[in-house]
């Protein structure tokens, strides 16, 4: 994508400024219902970034993301459950451990340069696998594990109002926007798209692909999990469905897709976007199963087969028609 | 039964279901070999052949292996029409689009089949779905043989088709070389619809054959995909030999770790760890994964 | 001194040899040429350099040290660089982008790294194309975004592979004058052509290969001369038509 930030900075940041305190201040006039919309977009927005950083900047396509997320939900939850210990710092513990598996897995693919499809197909195997053994074996097996209602525990990451958990994943929205845009201007965050264009050249150029590749796995698994336990902690619940199954993945995936992927508002732009729609079915057929599942292969499909580059893509092109005129 | 018995059964039933294994995984391959794309929705088309049989035999009593004259076809011009009107404006697209898109394709078809036909899941009851045949200590279920021993002619009329009929060549001719086959006049486009109808043919043949043994869900698919992955990386995604040999292969280690390892479908996982095993050994693949 | 050597090289691919004992030396500061008719091994040889492919048998020698246990990014680092017979730019990645990825491997700070590769781009005269997307370059801006970005990376030796491939005779006359200043900076060059004004124009030496095996070696005159070579590309009949 041409970095028209440069050109556009100054209004860039100020509509930026704008939104922040907006997003700030706005929430409090809110009903719980839409909060709890807020909170959705910004967490899907949030993980779709996470995906985002592997997938749009690196070029990494993983659709089992679910897996890294489910170990962040399921080890915070778990060490809450069992030994008491704080989600808080579980959650970073989580985040620990979803790296290590991200570090495993990047390393089996990358390490003799296997294509996308390999790993694409891998990364599902993994969150697969990981929900059928916690079907099997994990504490609460199939029916999950609940969390203990405590009303007011902000310690423990329990608050007995929405728009205090929408304040964390505000801050978490905004933490991984900072990290992308690092990225994005960054050596670091070039050499990820050299790989995604073409990895064969980069490595001609001395790009040393296989670290890069590592360290963008890394970053995402990292982040992916710390999402897991914030809405382990939002919903007072977990299973192997929610923490593995495919809908999660679909869901990070879209975002960017949609949005523009490898930018930095590109996700959460997808996430404005998606996440009213995928509200949408559930009011009109609310005994249908699967509707928003189907929705988003559409738009999926769609989005490839006309806007590739997302709707940030579409901005982009429609800006140098306008401006070419 | 001692080990030895379970052990020599989880053998044969594990080869029995390899077979289908096999000729799934020959669907994905020839396709991958044709158009060079991977068709991550492979397994659910294979779930369409399975509804498609319970459907027939539940509405019109059709015979299972009788429901393949219609199961083929359809899923034939199912795989046709996705590719040409979808696949074939992203040939070109980087490798991504087209994971992404067979990715949209099979959200679409999974949970379309939830809406249409619900969670509960379906199977169908032969006459001779209880029968087994006694060969010395072990018991083959006749149903497993048969799906085997259809799988296996499939495959066999697969290849000889691609060796010895003009469209068979023809595919194989694009497949090698997309612009000197245009040049010679061969429709490629056309080609390609034919090849991925061919694929998804392969994977509705296969849904069918396992129905009566198998319970059939929505998502059935996904299950499958696991395995069928774990098939395409010990076999290559290049040689039909090779998706037989690797379906033969995992169908075995499955089957074993279903018989011996205790947590109901823990079992499933152990072609996960043999795939781990692999790239960490010899990542190849044992045929040689050539163009993955 | 002795650059680059190659010993004994080979190459199979399955039952078809692609490159087969080569021995070749290159020179500190040389410029040789690679000519040979078509699918002869000559990118297979670059490819094996540069260390996208291993070898069969055989061993290459950069400054007397191994290289065909290296990855092709430490060839990079190493101080070999190569261009690509069909051109591969980042295509989604600007101009200027492009040539500061080529300079990060030997220096990674973004500032310094942009001049130096503002540098670059002027040297091969693309710096007011500088936010362009490759997609909206001709084929010879292609050709010098490629050079440049190979340049970027400091290389000691670099390989050029059919950079006129496409060109028509200006272009073609103007990269000739560009890998001429290059070669006036002290960079090797190892360049494989088909067009052989300008090969025969560039080199100082010309290697031939043919089904994978050198067939001569020598001056440019020499070579034009030699009739395996006018043989491997015309033909039989033609060298004994042209010698009575």
């Amino acid at each position: 994508m041409i970095e028209l930030t440069k050109l556009f900075y100054s209004t860039k940041s100020r509509i930026f400024l704008i939104l922040l305190i907006l997003g700030m201040i706005g929430p409090i006039f809110l009903s719980e219902y839409l909060i709890h919309i807020l909170i959705i977009i910004l967490l899907y927005g949030y993980l779709g970034q996470c995906w985002n950083i592997l997938g749009g900047y690196a070029g990494q396509f993983s659709f089992g993301h679910a897996a890294f997320f489910g170990v962040g939900g399921y080890f915070s939850t778990y060490m809450y459950v069992k030994f008491q210990l704080s989600p808080w710092i579980g959650l970073f513990l989580g985040a620990i451990l979803a790296m290590a598996l991200g570090l495993f897995i990047g390393y089996l693919s990358f390490r003799y340069g296997l294509k996308g499809f390999f790993f694409a197909l891998l990364t599902m195997a993994c969150s697969e696998t990981l929900r059928i053994l916690a079907q099997n074996w994990m504490l609460g097996k199939s029916a999950g594990i609940l969390i203990p209602l405590q009303g007011s525990d902000p310690l423990n990451f329990q608050f007995d109002k929405k728009i205090f958990y929408y304040y964390v994943v505000l801050a978490m929205m905004i933490f991984i926007s900072l990290v992308a845009h690092k990225i994005e201007h960054s050596p670091l965050g070039h050499k990820f798209k050299s790989i995604r264009e073409d990895e064969e050249a980069a490595e001609t150029i001395g790009i040393n692909t296989m670290k890069y590749k590592i360290i963008a796995i890394g970053i995402s698994s990292f982040t992916t999990a710390l999402g897991g336990t914030f809405y382990a902690q939002y919903i007072l619940f977990i299973d192997p469905h929610i923490a593995f199954g495919t809908n999660v993945t679909v869901e990070m995936i879209l975002r960017p897709i949609l949005g523009g992927y490898g930018t930095v508002l590109g996700p959460l732009i997808g996430s404005v976007i998606l996440t009213p729609i995928s509200e949408l079915p559930k009011y009109i057929l609310p005994y249908a199963m699967g509707i928003d599942q189907i929705v988003y292969g559409v738009i999926i499909i769609i989005t490839i087969m006309f806007m590739p580059n997302g709707i940030l893509g579409l901005f982009e092109r429609l800006q140098k028609r306008v401006l070419t005129y | 039964m001692d080990i030895a018995q379970l052990a020599l059964q989880a053998l044969v039933s594990g080869m029995l279901i390899g077979g289908v294994y096999g000729l799934v995984t020959i669907g994905l391959t020839l396709v991958f070999g044709v158009i060079k794309v991977v068709n991550f929705a492979q397994c659910s088309f294979m779930m369409i052949g399975m509804y498609i049989t319970f459907w027939c035999f539940k509405l019109f009593d059709i015979n299972p292996y009788l429901s393949l004259l219609v199961s083929i076809p359809i899923l034939f011009m199912l795989g046709y029409l996705v590719e040409h009107f979808l696949i074939n404006h992203i040939l070109d697209a980087i490798h991504q689009a087209q994971l992404l898109l067979t990715f949209g394709v099979l959200l679409i078809i999974e949970n379309g089949a939830n809406f249409l036909w619900g969670t509960r899941s379906r199977t169908v009851e032969v006459a001779l779905s209880k029968a087994v045949l006694h060969l010395g200590p072990i018991n083959v279920p006749v149903l497993r043989l048969i799906a085997f021993a259809f799988a296996f002619i499939l495959a066999i009329s697969l290849f000889l088709f691609l060796k010895k009929t003009d469209v068979g060549k023809a595919i194989r001719a694009a497949s090698d070389d997309r612009s000197s086959a245009e040049l010679m006049g061969i429709n490629v486009r056309r080609i390609y619809s034919i090849a991925f109808g061919i694929g998804c043919a392969c994977a509705g043949a296969a849904g069918s054959l396992i129905i009566p043994f198998f319970h059939a869900t929505p998502y059935i698919g996904d299950v499958f995909l696991l395995t069928i992955f774990v098939v395409v990386v010990l076999g290559g995604l290049g040689s039909f030999f090779g998706a037989l040999a690797g379906g033969i292969i995992i169908g075995i280690a499955e089957s074993f770790g279903v018989t011996f390892i205790p947590g109901g479908t823990t079992g499933h996982i152990i072609p996960f760890i043999i795939f781990i095993l692999v790239i960490l050994l010899k990542p190849s693949g044992l045929f040689g994964a050539k163009g993955l | 001194m002795v650059l680059l050597s190659l010993k004994d090289l080979t190459k199979h691919f399955g039952g078809l040899v692609a490159v087969q004992n080569l021995d070749v030396e290159i020179h500190s500061g040389e410029v040789l040429g690679l000519i040979g008719p078509n699918g002869a091994g000559k990118t297979t040889v670059f490819h094996l350099i540069s260390g996208f492919l291993k070898p069969s048998k055989g061993e290459i020698f950069f400054k007397n040290q191994p290289l065909i246990h290296l990855k092709p990014h430490q060839i990079c680092e190493v101080g070999i660089s190569r261009t690509y017979q069909i051109v591969r730019p980042f295509l989604n990645l600007t101009v200027l982008m492009n040539v500061m990825l080529g300079r990060y491997v030997r220096n990674n700070q973004l500032e310094s790294a942009e001049k130096e590769a503002n540098f670059w781009l002027n040297f091969v005269g693309l710096w007011e194309k500088r936010e362009v997307l490759p997609k909206n370059l001709t084929i010879a801006d292609k050709r010098r975004l490629e050079l440049a970005r190979a340049l970027a990376t400091g290389p000691e030796l670099l390989l050029l592979d059919e950079t006129m491939s496409g060109l028509n005779p200006k272009e073609t006359s103007d990269m000739v004058d560009l890998i001429n200043r290059v070669r006036e900076r002290g960079i090797t060059l190892f360049i494989i052509e088909h067009v052989m004004k300008a090969i025969m124009a560039l080199s100082e030496r010309i290697i031939v290969l043919n089904y994978g095996r050198k067939i001569a070696e020598g001056l440019p005159q020499e070579i034009s001369r030699d009739k395996k070579v006018i043989e491997a590309y015309l033909g039989e009949e033609y060298s004994i038509a042209r010698n009575q």
